[in-house]
């Protein structure tokens, strides 16, 4: 922006002429009467402006209407105004420093001092505008960096979850118990999580936590994988040792997780952790592995908990048929297949329709 | 401006030096603004003003002359009108007719030089 104008605003000739004739070899001159002419003049010029010079005691009125109107108008921030006054007291000076404006010129004034102080302020507030434009420039900046950084992290969120979907593939196709477990899983986990996050404040879930317990759930039992086969799949009751054996799947599933901590945001990691390794402790503290009581244990956890309980009810395993899903809802409220927290119990009642109805969609998908 | 009319000035209370250096010494605009100075109505619009007791009109007046005088080097005048001024402001009128009169005659006496430029 080129600012080369000054506007001199003083109510008579002879004052406006001195101060055009001071300025007239470095500015181009603007001369108002009054109030009105003045931001008339300033409305047409706002940007070729540099400063003003403006008369206290204009006929009729002071000069605080013209400093009112750049200020509501934003110019006052880009134009510096100079009050001119013959006027001696602190009082005058008060005011008009008060009501924006930028320096006090007192008459009879020096040229030498009037030509500085003029310039001092342009000065000024050329850089200032300046810093302005810069901040802008260094904002727009930022916030592109921003939106790529986003991307990035967008992108990341994305391979994480193709990874988290390639092993669930391949844990269905090796592992007969997993069948058809994890779209049926996570849309389980995301009714009954979503009943939380609107039910239950307190656990400070968002959308997006919703979303990625929903995706993590199913790979609670990844741990199953270093569990030897003739345990996993073997046809009849365990023994006590081999139930034992059996229940280190949770932490061996956070062995595996490790391995992905890469390819995870350090939250997601967190989930996946949590998920493998306490999804079968029990509200009560008779859990394993660790025997967690309450809200000790994670509330990602205690969502993917009676969810797995459910599933499992519903499924059949080579140990047990499958129950029908009226008898599943009733066997977890009776506290026959685990112990869930009150709050968790009062969502998977306020799912049971839902949950339901995603079930028959689901058989009649792939009947 | 002649030196006869320069110095009339001078012993007038005008200090001229000041008054053309705020000019970027240009002497023609200085005889300009003290020519438009014999039309500037502030001087009896103050008296005016005083005479109908409208005070705060005679401040206002006696304000402006007084920015007027001093831009112009007028130092006697601004100096006699700047007691009036304050008078006016503190609105104490006690001995303001006498101040009234210096500036009277101040104003008076530059007019007079003043009318004889040409």
């Amino acid at each position: 922006m080129n600012r080369h104008k000054i506007l001199v605003v003083d109510d008579l000739g002879s004052n406006r002429l001195i101060l055009t004739e001071i300025f007239r070899s470095d500015y181009q001159t603007l001369e108002a009467s009054d109030t009105k002419e003045a931001l008339k003049i300033m409305e047409n010029n706002y940007s070729e402006i540099a400063a003003v010079l403006l008369d206290w005691h204009l006929s009729g009125e002071d000069g605080s209407k013209v400093l009112e109107v750049m200020r509501k108008k934003g110019w006052m921030d880009h134009i510096p105004t100079l009050v001119v006054t013959a006027e001696q007291s602190v009082e005058t000076e008060r005011i008009c420093i008060g009501l924006g404006a930028a320096d006090m010129i007192r008459k009879p004034f020096d040229r030498d001092v009037v030509k500085k102080r003029v310039d001092n302020n342009i000065t000024l507030y050329q850089h200032k505008n300046h810093m302005e434009e810069k901040v802008q420039e260094q904002n727009q900046l930022l916030r592109k960096q921003y939106a790529v950084l986003k991307a990035q992290s967008e992108k990341l969120k994305k391979s994480s979850q193709q990874m988290i979907d390639i092993v669930c593939n391949i844990l269905e196709h090796y592992y007969p118990e997993f069948d058809g477990n994890t779209k049926t899983v996570r849309q389980l986990t995301k009714i009954i999580g979503q009943k939380v996050q609107v039910h239950y404040p307190e656990y400070r879930l968002k959308d997006e936590d919703v979303e990625v317990i929903a995706e993590l759930s199913s790979l609670r039992d990844i741990g199953k994988l270093l569990i030897s086969d003739h345990v996993l799949f073997k046809p009849a009751k365990l023994t006590k040792e081999e139930n034992e054996y059996m229940k280190s799947h949770t932490s061996k599933g956070c062995e595996i997780m490790k391995m992905m901590k890469g390819i995870q945001t350090p939250e997601d990691y967190k989930k996946s952790m949590e998920i493998c390794r306490y999804h079968h402790e029990r509200y009560d503290g008779r859990g394993y592995p660790e025997g967690l009581k309450g809200d000790e244990i994670p509330i990602s956890a205690q969502i993917v908990s009676v969810v797995d309980a459910y599933h499992a009810l519903i499924s059949e395993r080579i140990y047990k048929r499958s129950y029908s899903k009226e008898e599943a809802y009733y066997m977890i409220l009776g506290g026959e297949c685990g112990i869930f927290s009150p709050k968790i119990m009062e969502c998977f009642r306020m799912s049971r329709k839902e949950i339901e109805t995603i079930e028959e969609k689901e058989s009649e998908r792939t009947e | 401006m002649n030196q006869e009319i320069k110095a009339a000035l001078k012993a007038a209370g005008v200090n001229i030096e000041e008054a053309l250096s705020r000019l970027m010494n240009n002497e023609v605009l200085l005889k300009r603004l003290l020519l438009k100075f014999k039309e500037d109505k502030n001087f009896t619009e103050l008296e005016q003003a005083v005479l109908e007791k409208r005070y705060e009109d005679a401040f206002h007046c006696a304000h402006t002359l007084k920015g007027v005088a001093g831009n112009l080097g007028l130092e006697k005048l601004m100096n006699a009108d700047i007691a009036v001024v304050e008078k006016l402001r503190c609105q104490n009128f006690e001995g303001l007719e006498e101040e009234l009169k210096k500036v009277r005659e101040a104003y008076t006496q530059v007019m007079e030089i003043i009318e004889r430029i040409e």
